[in-house]
């Protein structure tokens, strides 16, 4: 009944105040640790996410260069403070996600990583990738309990 | 609460991380290699490094009272989509008996740790 359907959602969208926010599912939060975007527009996708007990920061990388230490280094500290706005810590992550530019850098990478995470660290995977947005040469996303 | 999760036929990881985290009903599993107990690369080609790999995510799964049944979400890089075909084969029989396959997404990346061809992550639920 592609009509009828299509009246329903009409007549929803019809019920819907304008100003209304879009609906967020129950629970979902986004956070801007830095405050959100102030250019008008809707932002492409949120630093971290809280939901369900569980807190998804987004991956981070550094633009502006530097060796791979210093960025892991820049990169662990970025999510670090992500995970402390939502009251979380390093501590709580539970998986980790690292995309190399090049699989040459793992020792280097791992070796800043060492300790980041305290002495329970967060489960891993590790891959290199063609290429990481801005010429990055580390990319990391993090899950942990909020 | 996060506890770390391990098991004696899975080998120690090659980084600083868990082989396996546990937080609340979930289980989350570091990407496995395929490497045996002694971190050597499994000789053959990617079918038997691509068992090898579910074979280490199930002892991981074992560790924490679970099988492969619990999976809920699995990420697998593979070092060339040429070897795409093999891994989904040896993937179906290797989860042939798993009612709901777990949603699933394959990423084909340049290089593997190791040298290895095919790598998997995986998300499960588990009784807390």
């Amino acid at each position: 009944m592609p009509n009828s359907r299509r009246t329903l959602l009409a007549a929803a969208a019809l019920a819907v105040p304008a100003a209304a926010a879009p609906k967020q599912p129950k629970g979902k939060k986004s956070h801007f640790k830095d405050g959100r975007p102030t250019d008008g527009k809707a932002p492409l996708y949120s630093p971290a996410v809280t939901c369900n007990g569980f807190v998804f920061v987004s991956g981070t990388g550094k633009i502006d260069g530097g060796t791979i230490q210093e960025q892991t280094k820049y990169v662990l500290d970025s999510i670090e403070a992500n995970l402390k706005h939502v009251g979380s810590s390093m501590e709580k992550a539970v998986k980790c996600n690292v995309y190399l530019s090049d699989i040459n850098n793992y020792g280097p990478m791992n070796e800043t990583f060492r300790g980041r995470f305290g002495d329970n660290p967060p489960a891993r995977t590790t891959v290199a990738v063609a290429a990481i947005p801005f010429g990055c040469l580390v990319e990391i996303e993090v899950m942990a309990e909020a | 609460m996060q506890t770390p999760v391990s098991s004696p036929f899975v080998p120690a990881p090659g980084g600083f991380y868990s082989p396996a985290v546990r937080a609340g009903n979930l289980l989350f599993l570091s990407g496995q290699l395929p490497l045996d107990l002694h971190g050597r690369l499994v000789p053959g080609g990617i079918v038997e490094q691509t068992n090898q790999v579910l074979s280490n995510l199930q002892h991981l799964l074992h560790a924490a009272d679970a099988d492969l049944t619990h999976l809920v979400q699995v990420t697998i890089y593979v070092a060339g989509m040429e070897h795409w075909p093999a891994v989904n084969a040896a993937y179906h029989s290797f989860l042939t008996a798993v009612p709901v396959p777990p949603a699933r997404a394959v990423v084909p990346v340049t290089e593997l740790h190791y040298g290895a061809l095919v790598e998997i992550q995986a998300i499960a639920v588990v009784v807390p």
